[in-house]
């Protein structure tokens, strides 16, 4: 069987480029070829890893003359997903969601656009009638329509053949949407290439101009809101007088609107806390490496996956997670699972005490995470996995 | 149909105001005054304007209620339209899965029987598309 690989790619800046770059080599044995498709940019992929790349903006469906079965990621990156969505309309295949509300996604390819007819359309095919007169009221109005009701996932589950989600809480959503989409869960991937001696963290955290003593909080990837720094950096200051010793780094790009760093002037914490922005890959590794403990919160989430947690816990660092969405899946004893709402900051301040004052209870949870991601997140079996799942969407039974 | 109603039905309706004047003591010689001059000078040439008026505005607001009912219908009418649409959309996007679960298939069937070189080739999507897509 030949695969359409369609998918955001290495060198774009995209947590789908970085999933596809670990995967492709893994799926490779199970395909006779493999074609990467990409819009209007070179991939920098490895070479013989795709048999061939195919610019879709050049012209659409010859890739299909190759007998490719396609194989979509659909994230909610509206410059990097646009074409995958037009693409899966038109030639069904299998598609990983890796988001849960592509409200946002929508919202940008139509209204954003002037395309209000486009954005009805697009309710209509998530919940029918409804989503008609639904959407028509909030144009009317002028008020969004509410993602819980809306995640827009409709179009994509009843053009798959099959969907891939990476967790239990996506499938069910799914099938709250679309009842008759065959969907199947597969493990998200360990991103975190093997590193059989990683240097001691005191030598990391020297490397990164850090004093090597210092206890080291680690939040990684997109500063937003929805990430809930601010919570925990209220958290954080509570525990200055505590663990003079400890520091927090945010190792990410603020994402724009939002004044993070007014944050953490109000709280007079500007010299604990390092935001280092954008880092290159190698960079940001060594900040994974370095960091005693993690944080990794998110709310509202609608099922996402998190590559800085999943790696965060390859690393075997204890990491702080909200206890909501595919983050409530994982194992207790993997994570540290805290409330979202009311008593958020009484919970990562309780949390965080217990860990930065107990070595031996960090190392224990470090452990069980990078157990769980070597067991359940393994690329070759995680791969395996896809190709058993894609072969038996094509061949097998039409649910 | 109650007063405050009425008022709001009317409110294209131009009137002729009354005079008024706050000033003590003078005011109600100063508003005789004034409706005399009025009656006197301006009131015939007022009055017909006023009218002409009224039958524009009493046309303008018939014209404007008549819109608003054909954009109500029109309305309707797009909405009925979508769903009628989503409806092929849904549709077609049934078939076209079908479709490509028979290509496919027949791929792989040809998998097994031939080298995949001597498959031969065929596309899902039209010509038209292509271009459009392109």
């Amino acid at each position: 069987m030949n695969l359409a690989y369609v998918s955001p790619l290495p060198p774009l800046p995209s947590g789908v480029a970085d999933y596809s770059a670990v995967l492709l080599p893994h799926l490779r044995p199970h395909f006779s070829r493999i074609v990467a498709v990409v819009d209007g940019y070179a991939p920098h992929l490895p070479l013989g890893l795709v048999d061939q790349v195919h610019d879709a903006s050049q012209e659409p469906d010859w890739w299909l003359r190759e007998q490719a079965v396609p194989l979509y990621h659909m994230g909610n990156h509206p410059a990097y997903h646009r074409y995958i969505y037009r693409l899966l309309q038109r030639v069904p295949g299998v598609t990983v969601l890796h988001d849960g509300n592509l409200l946002p996604f929508v919202h940008e390819l139509t209204l954003a656009r002037g395309e209000r007819s486009a954005f009805v359309r697009e309710a209509g095919l998530e919940r029918g009638r409804e989503g008609v007169r639904a959407a028509w009221d909030s144009l009317r109005q002028a008020l969004p329509l509410p993602p819980d009701d809306y995640p827009m996932l409709g179009r994509v589950l009843r053009a798959s053949l099959g969907v891939i989600v990476h967790n239990r809480y996506l499938y069910e959503r799914g099938k709250q949407v679309y009842p008759q989409a065959r969907l199947t869960v597969i493990p998200h991937l360990d991103l975190m290439p093997p590193d059989p001696n990683p240097p001691p963290r005191r030598d990391l955290k020297a490397s990164l101009g850090l004093d090597p003593d210092v206890l080291l909080i680690g939040a990684f990837g997109f500063i937003a809101p929805s990430k809930r720094l601010e919570p925990a950096l209220r958290a954080f200051s509570r525990l200055r007088e505590e663990f003079p010793q400890a520091r927090l780094v945010c190792v990410g790009q603020v994402v724009e609107g939002y004044n993070f760093r007014a944050s953490l002037k109000e709280m007079g914490l500007e010299d604990v806390v390092r935001v280092t922005g954008y880092v290159p890959m190698e960079t940001f590794r060594r900040y994974l490496r370095a960091v005693d403990v993690g944080v990794n919160l998110r709310y509202p989430t609608w099922g996402e996956s998190s590559g800085p947690l999943l790696r965060l816990m390859a690393c075997g660092v204890p990491t702080l997670v909200t206890d909501a969405g595919g983050f409530a899946e994982l194992p207790d004893e993997a994570v540290v699972k805290v409330p979202a709402g009311p008593g958020e900051v009484e919970a990562i301040e309780t949390a965080l005490r217990a860990l930065l004052s107990d070595p031996q209870r960090r190392a224990t949870i470090g452990e069980a995470a990078r157990a769980f991601i070597a067991d359940e997140c393994d690329p070759t079996r995680v791969a395996e996995r896809y190709a058993t799942f894609i072969r038996a969407t094509v061949c097998g039974s039409s649910t | 149909m109650d007063e405050r109603r009425k008022q709001e039905e009317a409110w294209w309706e131009v009137r002729e105001q009354p005079f008024r004047s706050d000033k003590p003591f003078i005011g109600p010689l100063i508003v005789r005054v004034r409706s005399l001059w009025n009656s006197v000078a301006t009131k015939w040439y007022v009055r017909p304007l006023i009218q002409q008026q009224n039958a524009i505005n009493r046309r303008l607001v018939e014209i404007n209620r008549q819109l608003r009912e054909e954009v109500e219908q029109l309305r309707e009418e797009l909405q009925v339209a979508q769903e009628t649409i989503v409806a092929l959309d849904r549709e077609l996007t049934e078939v076209r899965r079908l479709q490509a679960r028979t290509l496919y298939r027949s791929w792989e069937e040809a998998d097994h029987l031939h080298p995949p070189s001597e498959a031969p080739g065929e596309s899902l999507a039209g010509p038209e598309e292509g271009r459009e897509q392109g």
